[in-house]
Parts: C-alpha cells; structure tokens; sequence
C-alpha cells in the first residue's frame, strides 16, 4: 500500500526562464513532520505552492496521497496557509470564515465561534479583516486552518509576524495536529524547536533538496 | 467542489461583497445618472430625433459605467495570496472564473437597467409592455457578452503589470460589437417595435462565444 503523501518525481518549475526548482524528487511519509529550511530566495515558497497544486510543474509529476494534484478531490485532502494574508480585506474576520466554511467544510456556525475564541479572535470578529494588526491575520489564518479537514498541512512561514502569544497558539495547533497523525510540512527559518520535527531538510539549490536529520 | 456549486459560492460571496462595496456601486449610478442630465440638459433633441437619440446615448453610458464596474471585479483575489488560497482549495478553478463572470453580467444588468429607466424618466419616453419585454432580451444577452468579456479577461489579466491599464485596452475594443448591435437593436425596438434582426443575430452570437470562452478558458485563465 502507498504510504506517501506527497510524492514529486523530477519537477522543475521556471519564471522568465530560470530554474528555481530543477529536476528535483522528494517524498514525505504519511504522518510525517518535517521541517523545510533554506536561504531566502531559494525556492521554499515555489516549492510549497507547486505541493499545494497552486501552481503548475513545468515538467515532473506531483501526487499527493497518491492522487494527481491538481485534481479538485485530491486538493481537499490538503490545508495550505501561504505566507500572506489570504482574506476579503473588506470583510470581518467571522465573515471570511463562515465564506471559506462554505467550500472547506462546512462546519456549524458554533464550531466557527470556537475556532475564532481558540486564536483569541472572538471580540475582533466583527471587524473588518483590513484593520487588523499583522498578528491579527496570522492568528485569523490559523483559524481557516483549523476549518479544514485535510490529511495533509502545508504552512510557509507560519511563525513571521506572530509575537510570543499567537507563537504559543500555533504550536498548541501544530502539536495538535501531530497527536492526530497529521502530515505536515513547514517552511520556516524561525523555528526554533527543531526536536518538534521528525525530519528536517533544506533546500540547498534547485535540485538539492538534504535531508539534515 | 463541482463547477455549479463553486460558480455559487464565489456569486454569493460577490453579492454579499456588494452590501460592503454599496458606496463603490452607487458611484456607478450616479455617473450614469449624471452622463444623461448633461446630455438632456445639453442637446434637448425633439420627439423625433429621440428615436436615433436615446439609443446611443443610453448602451454608451451603461458600457462606461458598467466597465468600471467590470474592471474591479476582480479586485479581492489580485492579492496573490488570497488567489493562491482558492486555487490551493477543493473550488473547481472554472467555476471561480464563471462565477465571477456571472457576477460581472449581474453588474452589468443592474447599471444598464438603472439607466435605462432614469434616461426614459428624464426625456419623458413611455414604452409599450411588448418593448420593455425586447429591450429585457436584449440588455440580458448585453450584460452576458460584456460580464463574461470582462471576467476572462480580468482573469487572463491578473498578476500581469499594468493590469489597470491593459485590461482596459483589450476591453473596450472587444466591447465594440456589443455596443454596435445593442445600440442599433434598441434603435429597432424603439423606432419599429422589431427585435429578430442581423443585429441581434450579432449579439447573440457575440454572447454565446464569451460564454464558450469562459467556460473553455476558464480554468486555464487562472492557471495561467
């Protein structure tokens, strides 16, 4: 039995005519939590996107639990939270979630409620998303996070822009996550506690991809 | 997520957008408002010109504001990383694309209705029930062709520099067989109480092909 979840064979994928991902395979256990390093520029980003079927490998194939990504059904087995703010500005935080419950999953309006107290959101509901703090948003990201019922969890610098409390909210989510046999991939240079992970690896080039540990 | 269903999720969420943007949408008004008063002040043509008169003046107003309208449809998801989101999510991509050309011939309906309604109260112009009935075909098969032009294109478009520009540039000349066959359909139904015609032929097809291309393009257009 297929025990990948997400599993990339010789991808490459170029911008005006540069590599930033060549030829490169990589494959990550069901379950499994890692950690993706590198330096700024190097591709972590493109990487994550390409796994999240946002955007399109020039060459090579992608599969996520088996299942080409691109196909609607196989994306809604993947959680991905991109490093901007991805919200209708002029909508309140609670609008933006009851709008995106209506595609993911289609949760209870109470279920809503709790996930907005759990990031500390609840009495900023009723504000529009454009006048919330850069945390704020962060926090409210998580939360769309928490609404979806995905196998798979991508987060790309989750950490930026949060102070120690919403830290503390992620990582009670992360380790959540894991207790639930969540496969996760995370791309940060901020994180500090590397033990979380069971591998780490870094993007050295675009076609080496190392395992640290 | 199929096609039917993410078209209306991504239509409703437009909707409920407008109560939001409502300040946005009554400018649109009051421009079209404003385009007639100048010109009913300006020219006070008589009964008999009307007939040539009103239906120039009318799909010209409604296709400027209308496009101004059109143009911003696409404003929310021009941040990538809420683009980024939806197309990383089980919503199929052309449903987001029909969606919110739907969403665009919605707007278009709405505006070229509001003015035709305050251009026929400021000339002092009464309609027969049947002419009301042609002119509903005929700004329903307008609004299709001018919404769907503006929501594939507005897709093709995003993520481009000088999106504001160049969508602009490729939209309104597209736009001229839509305006050519509304104005002179109009004309007809006014001056003649006709609508089956070349013109009409011209729009229909006009349309029908905006249609093909959205649902052909769509998610391409968004892959893109």
């Amino acid at each position: 039995m297929n025990n990948r979840a997400i599993y990339a064979d010789l991808i490459s994928k170029k911008f005006d005519n540069q590599y930033i991902i060549k030829d490169l395979s990589f494959s990550l256990k069901k379950s499994e939590n890692a950690l993706l390093t590198g330096r700024n520029g190097i591709g972590k980003t493109t990487l994550l996107r390409l796994f999240a079927g946002v955007t399109r490998t020039n060459t090579g194939k992608i599969e996520i639990l088996g299942n080409p990504v691109q196909d609607n059904k196989t994306r809604s087995s993947i959680a991905y939270m991109g490093p901007g703010d991805a919200f209708y500005k002029h909508l309140s935080g609670y609008e933006n979630l009851t709008f995106f419950n209506s595609f993911l999953n289609l949760r209870t309006n109470n279920k809503l409620d709790d996930f907005l107290k759990e990031v500390d959101l609840w009495e900023a509901r009723n504000i529009a998303v454009k006048n919330y703090s850069t945390g704020m948003k962060k926090r409210l990201s998580i939360s769309v996070s928490m609404l979806q019922k995905a196998q798979i969890y991508l987060f790309d610098e989750p950490f930026k822009g949060l102070d120690d409390y919403g830290k503390n909210i992620l990582n009670k989510y992360l380790k959540k996550l894991k207790k639930e046999n969540k496969t996760i991939f995370l791309v940060s240079n901020l994180f500090e506690d590397m033990d979380y992970f069971e591998s780490v690896y870094e993007l050295v080039s675009a076609s080496r991809l190392e395992r640290k540990r | 997520m199929n096609l039917l269903k993410t078209t209306l999720v991504i239509f409703s969420e437009s909707l409920f957008s407008l109560r939001k943007k409502f300040g946005r949408f009554l400018g649109l008004f009051l421009l079209s408002i404003m385009f007639i008063i100048v010109f009913e002040v300006a020219y006070e043509p008589s009964p008999k010109d009307l007939v040539n008169f009103l239906p120039g003046l009318i799909w010209v107003t409604s296709i400027l504001s209308s496009s101004i309208g059109i143009l911003k449809i696409w404003d929310d998801e021009e941040n990538e990383s809420l683009l980024d989101f939806l197309k990383s999510s089980p919503l199929d991509r052309g449903g987001i694309v029909l969606g919110k050309s739907l969403w665009g011939a919605f707007l278009c309906f709405l505006i070229t209705i509001a003015t035709f309604l305050m251009t026929f109260f400021f000339f002092d112009y009464t309609l027969t029930a049947e002419q009301v009935g042609f002119l509903l075909i005929v700004i329903i098969f307008s609004s299709i062709a001018f919404g769907f032009l503006g929501g594939i294109f507005g897709a093709l478009s995003l993520g481009l520099n000088f999106r504001n520009i160049l969508l602009p540039l490729f939209l309104y000349p597209l736009a001229v067989p839509i305006l050519m066959s509304s104005i002179n359909i109009t004309k007809d139904i006014i001056a003649d109480g006709l609508l089956i015609g070349n013109w009409f032929s011209i729009l229909f097809v006009y349309s029908f092909v905006q249609f093909l291309l959205v649902f052909g393009l769509g998610e391409k257009a968004l892959d893109s």
